[in-house]
């Protein structure tokens, strides 16, 4: 996995400091993050006591560590058992794995010829070698070598990533961490007795080969099955938000990414801060178990993630004299003007860049409901530009239709056909438009599964391939293949029942047989033409250029 | 908060009159616990700390005394109404409008379920619902219950409900009661929704959850007083009422001012349609995700009111309001609740016969060689030896002598040893000094049956016995003579025997009864007035003397 540059930060929520931010916004989250660092050091100590001190001297144990100043770690672990000292794991560097480059992406051919064994084993080695590297650090005070590793973080220098728990499931050791974090994340209080105990989705269904480390729900079980009803330790928003997001009702990265900010926005109007608290923290601590919620109810976006980013940072930096209304109307307008400019009026500048590539009579292809692109077209009608639509749709979502209402809604004239059938239609079209749910910094689009199929076809076909995307989207992750860090959606989707029969009704029972509904797939570069964003249109390889200018800009 | 919890417990169960002269239905004992206990121990699973509770002063008090009502960790809200106050449920919710700060969950207290809550509120949750509820398929009830037999059919109307195709959204609902002729269904649904299931043979569970907005409107709309009679068909009527599809109505001001129908009725879509934000129906835009196809409009129409429903079509789900379900839940309950079915303070022999489905209280005695089977034993009861018990709801309290044989005997009950009177029969065993029980009978004229009559008393400080004696005598004695020709007649007259004994000796004013008969129940009624009794029966009036008792009927 190291090898296909796999360095994925976004779902990684509790790492801020991921942007690479200079000056004082750094050394501010660095600050906080190593009092967090702190934190958990001190609770991991106190674990380790309560393991081999006696039950009747905790509470002295306790008092002797609140004397000693916190994180000096004068007291050595009682017990350095590998288990207990990485499991904590707060820091992204000082956990961190995988050293790459970003911009460097390897080629991509030496991955499929891995076995699963040899992946899993490499795997295992380094996490060893992590865990004893770190049983010596942890003992020695943490901070100083995460500083070092953190010092240069400007531009797309190697970044030290960790791989996020979410494609990892098919490591116990990673799962039961999981859980454990969701289990010690805390409420603002930071009283034991509040702990915000998130419960673990179980996955369901036998997985395929290759994507045992991805998780996979049934949509059957929701996460509220385990939750109490008025669900007091999660905001209703954000279970409502969950529950909508797993069962498919907001689909689609910018609904998804809209109605999250949407989300966040009641939770901000509920929140009060609790005394002796700092609003910037408490909030962003507060935030975390709900996005650990979300994160299970369907693994969050690219473009979610880095909304989440941008309301973490804007939380953090306000300053703590600032008064809370005035805080919170802050940030509700942020929120809001996130939403606008990144969201709707770049899809607006989108719409006038790419009305200019549609010229009359041309046959534009598009494959399922990107929200983006059904609204390109619809300008580009209303702009009284002559064309036809071509919708291609696949099994099992068939979004498509979705698209098709659109677009004949508003008039304009369409054909629909499956994807099976998009080499017959591909030889009339003039053009394909594509949406994204990410733009990878590699250059490489992700989208829904299938996509990269069409733009293959339509390059075989000397059909120029657009791929329209916000910027807000970008994502500096690289990812050459779809196996790594993809979504398994519920396998039960697959099942058709027609004329009352259910072919595969029991396919759980046959043990040979499993059932795959892959949710996206990534697209080489070499397949696309032309990527339409916010900022005018630029060819894939730009990304990088891209997210460099934003990072600046923040 | 998310939701608060509303517990409707002021009902009278004029279902089952039998069971509740002189217990109000939410303390009826199922399982040995109060029936309310069941749907708050319900939300108490799924984690509501608070409940409102709405309730009578009499419960009220009872509640307070019970100790399984202490079990209930919630904090209860007690909430009390007029009992004689003719309030409906929506009555009641509009009278606790002050205390409804979010959206309500409005339970009754005669639900007795084992559903995942969290499928109806999800459904509330995920699709921004106004309502969502619960239903059930409708049982049949494995036990024929006295007073049911002829009238079954007529009992209940049914209720048609129309579903869409995923089953969840509620489209359509009307009772056969309303029907004139045929089941009419507007066009408008029938344009956005033209596969409908219509389902019969539903229960509505009474478990709704209801947007805030709804108790608002309830406020202003005082001409509402049922919430499933009046409130619920109004929903989801106005689900495709024109009104609420086309963007908000213009002057506010003006309806706000009318109290008329109308003028309330926009009040609420106002309210209804506030909630939808802006940023919210831009997400919904974006979605690609959408409730129907096959035609041009957007997801849900662009309806802003949404009907939901939960249909369970496996596990428990009862509405204590009639005998039967009564019946039929006290014989479930021991599935239902998680502790085990005999207590642990309670004296079982070793050559006892019990059956898995029975539960028996606490401080219960049961001796030797008895047999229990599909039955509760109420606390602190003494079973003695030789006592078959099957099918039946033995009271708190209760002796059951040696010997004794109940088979189909569905609710014996006691009250405090003070008020006993005197034995009617010598030697005769006290069972209770209260009696009912109703029973159902394979042939009650053959006099194969053992005690397969009831009797009732009524009145404050009622007092009869049933002995040993009368539960053999209750067979006819020339039975054995006039097997097949044993006519009603003669065998009432030996009911009627018994029953003036009763009045004889325990001076009870009025005695009611049932006899089962194969033509059905028959009730008949006794009223003393000085010395002489009259009962009516069957279209006959009965005078008994009270001295001599000595019948006497004359045909009308």
């Amino acid at each position: 996995m190291a090898e296909s540059g796999v360095t994925d930060g976004l779902c990684n929520t509790d790492d801020i400091e991921r942007s690479k931010t200079e000056g004082k916004e750094l050394t501010k989250e660095e600050k906080q993050r190593l009092r967090k660092e702190k934190k958990q050091q001190k609770k991991n100590k106190e674990k380790n006591d309560e393991k081999t001190s006696h039950e009747g001297e905790k509470k002295k144990n306790k008092k002797k560590k609140e004397e000693q100043p916190a994180g000096s770690a004068s007291q050595p672990p009682a017990q350095p058992s590998p288990k207990a000292v990485p499991a904590p794991a707060p820091p992204p560097p000082a956990a961190a794995a995988v050293p790459v480059p970003a911009s460097e992406a390897p080629a991509p051919a030496d991955k499929p010829a891995k076995s699963k064994a040899d992946l899993k084993a490499e795997r295992r080695a380094r996490q060893e070698a992590e865990r004893a590297s770190k049983g010596k650090k942890g003992d020695v005070g943490q901070p100083a070598p995460t500083g070092k590793l953190k010092a240069p973080p400007s531009e797309l220098q190697p970044v030290v990533k960790r791989l996020p728990e979410h494609v990892q499931v098919d490591n116990p050791e990673v799962v039961k961490k999981l859980a454990k974090k969701l289990e010690r994340q805390q409420t603002p209080g930071c009283n034991a007795a509040e702990n915000v105990k998130i419960p673990l989705r179980s996955d369901y269904g036998y997985k395929v080969s290759l994507f045992s480390h991805l998780h996979q729900y049934s949509r059957k079980a929701p996460l509220t099955q385990q939750l109490g009803i008025p669900s007091t330790v999660i905001h209703p928003a954000i279970v409502r938000l969950g529950l909508q997001y797993s069962q498919g009702i907001v689909a689609g990265s910018n609904a998804r990414s809209v109605a999250l900010l949407h989300a966040f926005q009641q939770v901000i109007r509920d929140y009060t801060t609790p005394p002796n608290e700092e609003l910037s923290r408490d909030l962003v601590n507060k935030l975390k178990p709900y996005i650990s919620f979300l994160n299970q109810c369907r693994p969050l976006s690219a473009s979610m993630g880095n909304a989440i980013k941008y309301i973490k940072k804007e939380i953090s930096n306000i300053p703590s004299q600032c008064k809370e209304e005035e805080a919170k109307i802050k940030l509700l307008n942020c929120i809001e003007r996130y939403i606008n400019e990144k969201i709707v009026l770049a899809a607006k500048a989108i719409a006038k860049y790419s009305i200019e590539k549609i010229s009359d009579g041309d046959v534009i292809l598009v494959y399922g409901c990107s929200s983006l692109v059904n609204h390109i077209l619809c300008e580009a009608f209303e702009k009284k530009r002559k064309f036809r639509v071509i919708v291609v749709d696949s099994r099992p979502r068939l979004e498509g239709r979705e698209a098709l209402r659109r677009l004949v809604q508003k008039g304009i004239s369409c054909t629909y056909v499956l994807i099976s059938a998009v080499s017959y239609i591909l030889p009339e079209v003039s053009k394909v438009f594509l949406g994204a749910h990410a733009l990878l910094a590699n250059g490489y689009v992700m989208s829904r599964v299938g996509t990269s199929q069409i733009a293959l076809v339509a390059k075989a076909f000397n059909v120029p391939v657009l791929v329209c995307c916000e910027t807000y989207k970008f994502c500096e992750r690289v990812q050459t293949d779809s196996f790594v860090s993809n979504e398994l959606d519920d396998p039960d989707d697959l099942i058709v029942t027609r004329k009352g029969k259910t072919q595969l009704e029991h396919w759980q029972k046959v043990p040979s047989l499993g059932l795959l509904n892959l949710v996206y797939d990534v697209t080489p570069p070499d397949f696309v033409d032309l990527v339409i964003t916010d900022l005018g249109m630029i060819p894939c390889t730009s990304v990088p250029v891209v997210l460099r200018v934003k990072n600046v800009d923040q | 908060m998310e939701l608060q919890a509303v517990l409707m417990a002021a009902g009278g169960g004029s279902r089952m009159p039998d069971l509740t002269y002189n217990t109000p239905k939410p303390m009826l004992p199922v399982g040995n616990k109060p029936l309310m206990w069941h749907p708050l121990n319900l939300l108490e699973r799924v984690g509501f700390e608070e409940v409102i509770v709405i309730t009578t002063k009499e419960v009220q008090k009872m509640m307070s005394t019970d100790p399984k009502m202490k079990d209930v960790k919630m904090k209860l809200d007690v909430v009390c109404i007029q009992e004689d106050g003719d309030m409906g449920t929506a009555d009641a919710l509009r009278h606790i409008q002050q205390k409804i700060k979010t959206d309500v969950l409005v339970v009754s207290c005669d639900l007795i379920t084992d559903v995942a809550l969290h499928e109806v509120v999800d459904l509330f949750r995920a699709h921004n619902a106004t309502l969502a509820m619960l239903m059930s398929k409708a049982h049949d009830f494995t036990e024929t219950v006295p007073g049911q037999k002829g009238k079954k059919k007529t009992g209940e109307q049914r209720d048609f409900v129309g579903v869409d195709q995923s089953g969840k959204r509620l489209l359509f609902m009307a009772n056969e009661a309303d029907l004139e002729d045929g089941l009419s269904i507007r066009k408008s649904i029938m344009r956005k929704h033209p596969r409908m299931h219509i389902k019969t043979g539903l229960v509505d569970a009474h478990l709704y959850c209801l947007k805030k907005a709804v108790v608002d409107f309830l406020a202003d709309n005082k001409s509402i007083s049922s919430i499933r009679g009046e409130l619920l068909p109004y929903l989801v009527r106005k689900q495709f009422s024109k009104t609420t599809n086309c963007p908000k109505s213009k002057d506010d001001a003006d309806d706000q001012t009318q109290k008329t129908a109308d003028g309330s009725t926009n009040s609420t879509e106002l309210l209804i349609c506030s909630r939808d934000e802006p940023l919210l129906q831009l997400a919904q835009e974006r979605s690609c995700w959408n409730d129907h196809r096959g035609d041009m409009s957007e997801a849900y129409h662009g309806g802003k009111l949404r009907c939901y429903v939960h249909i369970m079509d496996q596990g428990l789900c009862y509405r204590v309001n009639t005998l039967a379900a009564y019946i039929e839940a006290n014989r479930l309950a021991s599935k239902l609740l998680e502790e085990p079915a005999v207590h642990p303070s309670a004296v079982i022999s070793e050559r006892c016969q019990m059956g898995p489905d029975s539960i028996i209280g606490a401080q219960c005695q049961v001796a030797d060689k008895t047999s229990i089977k599909r039955s509760t034993i109420g606390n602190s009861t003494t079973v003695k030896e030789k006592v078959k018990v099957t099918n039946s709801i033995i009271m708190h309290g209760v002796t059951i002598e040696e010997g004794l044989a109940f088979t189909h005997l569905h609710w014996l009950r006691t009250f405090p040893q003070h008020s006993l009177g005197a034995p009617v029969c010598k030697g005769g065993c006290v069972l209770c000094q209260m009696l009912v029980c109703v029973c159902v009978c394979e042939c009650p004229l053959m006099g194969r049956a053992t005690g397969f009559c009831f009797l009732c008393t009524r009145g404050s400080k009622g007092s009869a016995e049933l002995t040993k004696h009368l539960l053999v005598c209750n067979q006819p004695e020339t039975s054995s003579k006039q097997t097949q020709s044993c006519s009603t007649e003669t065998h009432s007259i030996h009911i009627f025997h018994l029953a003036a004994n009763l009045l004889a000796h325990a001076k009870v004013p009025t005695v009611y009864g049932i006899c089962g008969t194969r033509g059905g129940p028959i009730f008949f009624s006794f009223k003393v007035d000085n010395t002489v009794l009259t009962a009516y029966f069957h279209g006959c009036t009965f005078s008994i003397h009270r001295e001599s008792v000595e019948i006497s009927w004359t045909l009308e």
